[in-house]
């Protein structure tokens, strides 16, 4: 029907619908000439007239309850590659499912959030997704990961789909409850939240601010792992509510009022200062169980007066309340608070009065401007407040910094770095006067003694300390070289000089200790001192001073060849050491600084014994140290140098447990010894690198152990090494210029990627190689030189190679043996250390290996033909290597572990495999 | 595209009044947002006692959404008649919905909630409705309005007729004709319009 004839019409059944029934016949009867039009309007007025029940009662109230329904997806539905499982909540910014993979693919159940923009049109979508992009890249282990996302199918009010993010499930307790639960000391509680701010701090590097950090969203796992949920997605939320169309107001609807800093109240700009001013609420509350603000059951207007106007009260006054002050009785009491942190309430009090106090305060300024700016500067407080040094937030009048000064000195801490910058200051104006003026001991003393023992000490296993350690080692030697060119023969001088120059050689590059990676360099330094030491021994060979000193240059020079590679002879200068330091430690009141040099070379040759193929006489030299070391950490429990080198005589001996496969012993001594003694040096040093690099190996070693131990699909392996990872990221993170935390990621992911190729996902196992190899390459390519460094490569090679066998890629796993030859080859030349050699020869046989089954495979002859020549090749280079090897190694070899690959059965295959050409 | 601000929102509901349906897309996924976060806090203070009472949630809504935007009372009732339309819109996706898993034959793709507010049997007289409405709207498109804002979206005739800025008189006899016109357009489905259960009778 057009519209002109509908038009007749309704005008026809609006006129007639009034009329009685006689009259209105007669009005159609005059009004419509057209039959066809007369049905037309009867139809309708006999619908009119029809009296059952139709659209009498409005709808709306239906539509109402479907509007209020959580869901606008169920369970069954398919969102991209996952099937939504059930709803496992609903807030202010959306609801979350638990969902599976619904292809199968994964095991892994996620959480997805579908998010509820307030406006989901074309470009905020996109919007949204460019954000999404940015959230997913952050990479944090404290940080519950972004792993996907998209558009829903069309929706009501949603032409376009909404978006929702796919995030990693994260089973834990809220911070503040997890640390209840666990009765968490108050310097336990700064540990734990120093992870957290280690967390935030990582994504406003990345420029990401999370706005809307409380309890909630700070997840404690069962492990201890510190995980923060929905990074970024309030300020996406805010920034597209702030820009929707109702002005303020708005913007506070998408964030917890309770914990909103001023500028959040009143729809200011957020910035990382918002995060750093809801940092300090959550500690306030994790420390004194309450909020600075009770905000509960105030009106918007009351709210945003208390918060952006009246100070927030002290921690130590929260603490101080009495609990009949306190008007709700659900409150806890003050002796529960007290009792939950493992101390009294005067305790408590005192524990946060002062540094605290002032942390806490210049978070919660008003002023975003006069916060901390960046997560990392109230993690440095925190940080700096757990060593006993001065915390900034607190006026630096002399009277504080000498309370904090003793402080440090009362548990041994170590130094200042305000002492450190005024001595390096001092130094450098005594380097010029020296070059003007007579020279005098006094200085040199002052250098060797202060600056580097004391200052350098300090400062050595600091976060970021590195730029100020480069500098000193640069005035240092230019200072030192100075006076070894005039040659002067003073005895007290040249032991001053030579240790002077051991320091430095230490800071250059010991491979034991943080050091700046410059190898060739500390070797120089460790020359010259070794050579001051010697010509000082020749003098006088009574003088037990000088005896453990040329003892020490010994052993280091040894670490630092042996890292290096070279041709010197490392045992010998390591039993030339152990012999010099024999007297020292035979009396009956042995020289505990001996003692502790002699375990500390002994560990060490014994290590280089179990790589050289005497394992039991390696293992038995570690032990020995390890029994010295641990008898001397009991009486001095204090001393961080002595705990760190028994935890490397214990790295030593699981190193030869990994490498002769014992792993139900290497995973008792990771867990029942390394990893309890390092753990104990995190909650005294938080951020510690060598603590830290020492948690990355032990966890590592952790994780193959229960690796080899446990079952295939057992979960155990993979959190350790993820855990190892995670330390190694830290390191980076904390010191991007200290070596070893590349190399220790490096080493993880290697590591990660043996685990998940053993659960058969090869794209991972690849994935995680390729980051390593990139890390190992970089390192290489800085240093040609450096035999480990090629090593590694090669090895990274080696595992590619064996990932692509496992996953039956044989084609693609050519190029990485290749490359991986290309690189033993050049090693074994260089070195005369079997295992190098052991690892050639097995990496021929592997490719000799390849090319058989490839042969054996090959549907046309010609690439048979190829493929037997070139496997007959690699196995005879495999057998004449490992033969080579094997004579060198004397008895017992075919027990020690030199090769992967067994020299006999090789040879056999070999024979076997000529036999069927 | 930003999205629309409030004096934006005004000069939406102008532009649809003037026939842009363009602007009435732009207008739509707010609107929805809104309804919905009104539904919410109406169920909650529902659970305390109070009655349901849909023109003061539409009210709510477009305060929210256009507040403090000085303007003629008409924008007011422009939002009705849009809210109406939305109301209308969510009710029809949800039947789709509905039918789609029936024809599916799958597990219930509905909350236990949906299920009971939309029978099967409604399912297919609302979306035979919503079918019949559309041709309505090609006729005679104030019909179809008067429609979405009594039936959908509960308006009462003098609210109805300030939404959509004609007389009472003309909203009761277009409301009369509309519904003779559908009954006969659905004459093989004379059960539409029977009140979902008696809880959701006023």
């Amino acid at each position: 029907m057009d519209t002109q004839r509908w038009q007749q019409v309704k005008a026809l059944f609006e006129a007639a619908v009034g009329r009685p029934g006689a009259e209105r016949a007669a009005f159609l009867d005059e009004a419509c000439g057209d039959p066809a039009l007369r049905a037309e309007v009867e139809g309708l007025l006999d619908a009119h007239d029809d009296e059952t029940p139709f659209l009498d009662t409005p709808v709306a109230p239906t539509v109402w309850t479907l509007l209020d329904q959580p869901l606008p997806l169920e369970a069954g539905t398919r969102l991209g590659p996952y099937r939504l499982l059930h709803l496992i909540g609903e807030g202010g910014m959306g609801v979350v499912y638990l969902a599976e993979r619904a292809d199968g693919q994964f095991e892994r159940q996620v959480a997805i959030k579908l998010v509820r923009l307030a406006s989901a049109e074309r470009g905020l979508v996109r919007r949204f997704e460019a954000e999404r992009r940015l959230l997913a890249s952050l990479d944090h282990p404290g940080i519950a990961r972004l792993l996907d996302g998209g558009l829903t199918p069309s929706f009501p009010g949603a032409p376009s789909g909404l978006p929702y993010l796919v995030m990693e499930v994260v089973e834990g307790a809220p911070l503040t409850v997890y640390a209840d639960q666990q009765q968490l000391s108050v310097h336990e509680r700064l540990v734990l939240f120093r992870h957290v701010c280690d967390a935030v701090q990582y994504a406003h590097q990345n420029l990401i601010v999370h706005s809307d950090l409380k309890p909630s969203n700070i997840l404690v796992t069962p492990e201890g792992q510190v995980k923060l949920l929905d990074f970024g997605i309030a300020k996406l939320l805010a920034e597209e509510a702030a820009s929707d169309s109702q002005g303020d107001g708005t913007a506070v609807r998408a964030m917890t009022p309770t914990y909103a800093a001023p500028e959040q109240l009143r729809g200011a700009s957020l910035t990382t200062a918002t995060d750093v001013y809801a940092l300090g609420l959550l500690l306030c509350e994790l420390l004194t169980g309450r909020r600075p603000y009770d905000v509960q059951g105030l009106t918007p207007a009351d709210v945003e007066r208390l918060v952006c106007r009246e100070a927030a009260p002290r921690l130590s006054e929260i603490v101080a309340q009495q609990p009949g002050e306190r008007p709700s009785s659900d409150e806890s009491s003050l002796s529960d608070l007290a009792r939950q942190r493992r101390t009294t309430p005067q305790g408590l009090r005192r524990s946060l009065r002062g540094d605290l106090d002032a942390v806490v305060a210049k978070a919660l300024q008003k002023d975003p401007a006069q916060r901390y700016a960046f997560a990392a500067q109230l993690d440095d407080e925190l940080g700096r407040h757990l060593l006993r040094l001065p915390v900034r937030a607190r006026p630096a009048t002399p009277a504080y910094r000498t309370a904090a000064f003793v402080r440090r000195h009362a548990v041994g801490v170590g130094t200042s770095v305000l002492i450190l910058l005024a001595l390096l200051g001092g130094i450098v104006a005594t380097t010029h006067q020296a070059r003007i003026a007579e020279r005098r001991f006094d200085s040199l003393r002052a250098l060797s003694n202060t600056l580097l023992s004391e200052v350098h000490d300090g400062i050595r296993d600091l976060p970021g300390a590195t730029p100020a350690r480069r500098t000193l080692v640069a005035s240092a030697l230019a200072y030192l070289d100075d006076l070894y060119r005039e040659g002067r023969t003073d005895p007290a001088l040249q032991f001053d000089l030579a240790e002077a120059y051991a320091q430095v050689g230490e800071v250059q590059g010991h491979p034991h200790y943080t050091n700046l990676g410059d190898l060739e360099g500390a070797l120089e330094s460790y020359r010259r001192a070794f050579e001051l030491r010697a010509a000082l021994w020749r003098r006088d060979s009574t003088d037990a001073r000088v005896r453990l000193a040329l003892a020490d240059s010994y052993g280091h020079l040894a670490a630092v060849v042996e890292w290096r590679g070279g041709d010197e002879d490392v045992a010998a200068m390591r039993y030339r050491a152990l012999d010099l330091l024999d007297p020292l430690v035979a009396s009956p009141s042995p020289d505990l600084d001996a003692l502790h040099v002699q375990a500390r070379i002994q560990s060490e040759h014994g290590w280089e014994l179990v790589f050289d193929g005497q394992h039991d006489e390696g293992l038995a030299a570690v032990d020995a140290a390890i029994d010295v070391l641990e008898g001397l950490l009991r009486d001095a429990p204090a001393d961080l140098a002595l705990a760190l080198h028994l935890w490397r005589a214990y790295s030593y001996r699981a190193d030869g447990l990994s490498f002769s496969g014992q792993s139900e012993a290497l995973f008792t001594l990771m867990d029942t010894r390394g990893l309890p003694l390092l753990h104990r040096l995190e909650a005294v040093h938080p951020n510690h690198s060598r603590v830290q690099y020492g948690l990355h190996i032990a966890y590592g070693y952790l994780g193959q152990a229960q690796g080899r131990l446990g079952l295939r699909d057992d979960d155990q392996a993979p959190a350790s090494i993820r855990r190892s990872l995670a330390y190694a990221d830290a390191m980076v993170r904390i010191d991007p210029t200290n070596q070893k935390g590349e190399e220790a990621q490096s080493r993880a992911l290697s590591a990660l990627s043996r685990v998940y190729a053993n659960r058969g996902r090869t794209d991972d196992a690849l994935a995680a190689l390729r980051r390593s190899l990139a890390i190992a390459q970089r390192r290489y390519d800085a240093d040609p030189d450096n035999v480990e460094a090629a090593n590694r490569v090669a090895l990274l090679h080696r595992s590619m190679c064996r990932v692509f066998v496992r996953a039956d890629r044989l084609p693609e796993a050519l190029p990485s043996c290749a490359s991986a030859i290309r690189l033993q080859e050049t090693i074994s030349h260089e070195t005369t250390s079997l295992v190098y050699l052991g690892n050639l020869g097995s990496a021929y046989g592997h490719t000799a290996r390849i090319h058989r089954t490839l042969a054996e495979r090959a549907a046309s002859a010609d690439v048979r033909a190829t493929h037997r020549a070139e496997a007959l090749r690699w196995y005879r280079l495999g057998v004449e290597t490992l033969r080579t090897v094997k004579a060198q190694h004397g008895d017992g070899a075919n027990e020690s572990r030199a090769w992967e690959v067994n020299p006999d059965s090789l040879a056999a295959e070999y024979a076997s495999f000529q036999r069927g050409a | 595209m930003p999205p629309p601000t409030a004096p934006e929102v005004t000069q939406l509901l102008h532009q649809w009044q003037e026939g842009d349906e363009a602007a009435l897309d732009r207008l739509l996924p707010l609107v929805y947002d809104e309804l919905r976060r009104q539904a919410h806090h109406h169920m909650r203070q529902e659970r305390s006692g109070h009655t349901l009472n849909t023109t003061a949630l539409v009210h709510e809504a477009f305060l929210n959404l256009a507040a403090d935007v000085p303007g003629p009372l008409e924008n007011r009732a422009h939002f009705f008649a849009i809210a109406s339309r939305v109301m209308r819109r969510v009710l029809i996706w949800y039947a789709r919905k509905r039918n789609a898993a029936k024809r599916g034959g799958g597990r219930p793709a509905l909350s236990l909630d949906e299920a009971m507010l939309l029978a099967d049997a409604r399912v297919d007289d609302l979306l035979a409705l919503d079918a019949a409405l559309e041709r309505l709207d090609q006729l005679d498109p104030r019909l179809c309005r008067v429609v979405e804002c009594r039936y959908f979206g509960g308006l009462g005739v003098d609210e109805t007729a300030t939404a959509l800025g004609i007389s009472p008189a003309t909203v009761k006899r277009d409301w009369q004709t509309a519904r003779a016109w559908l009954r006969r357009a659905l004459h093989d489905a004379p059960t539409v319009g029977e009140p979902p259960s008696a809880e959701d009778a006023q």
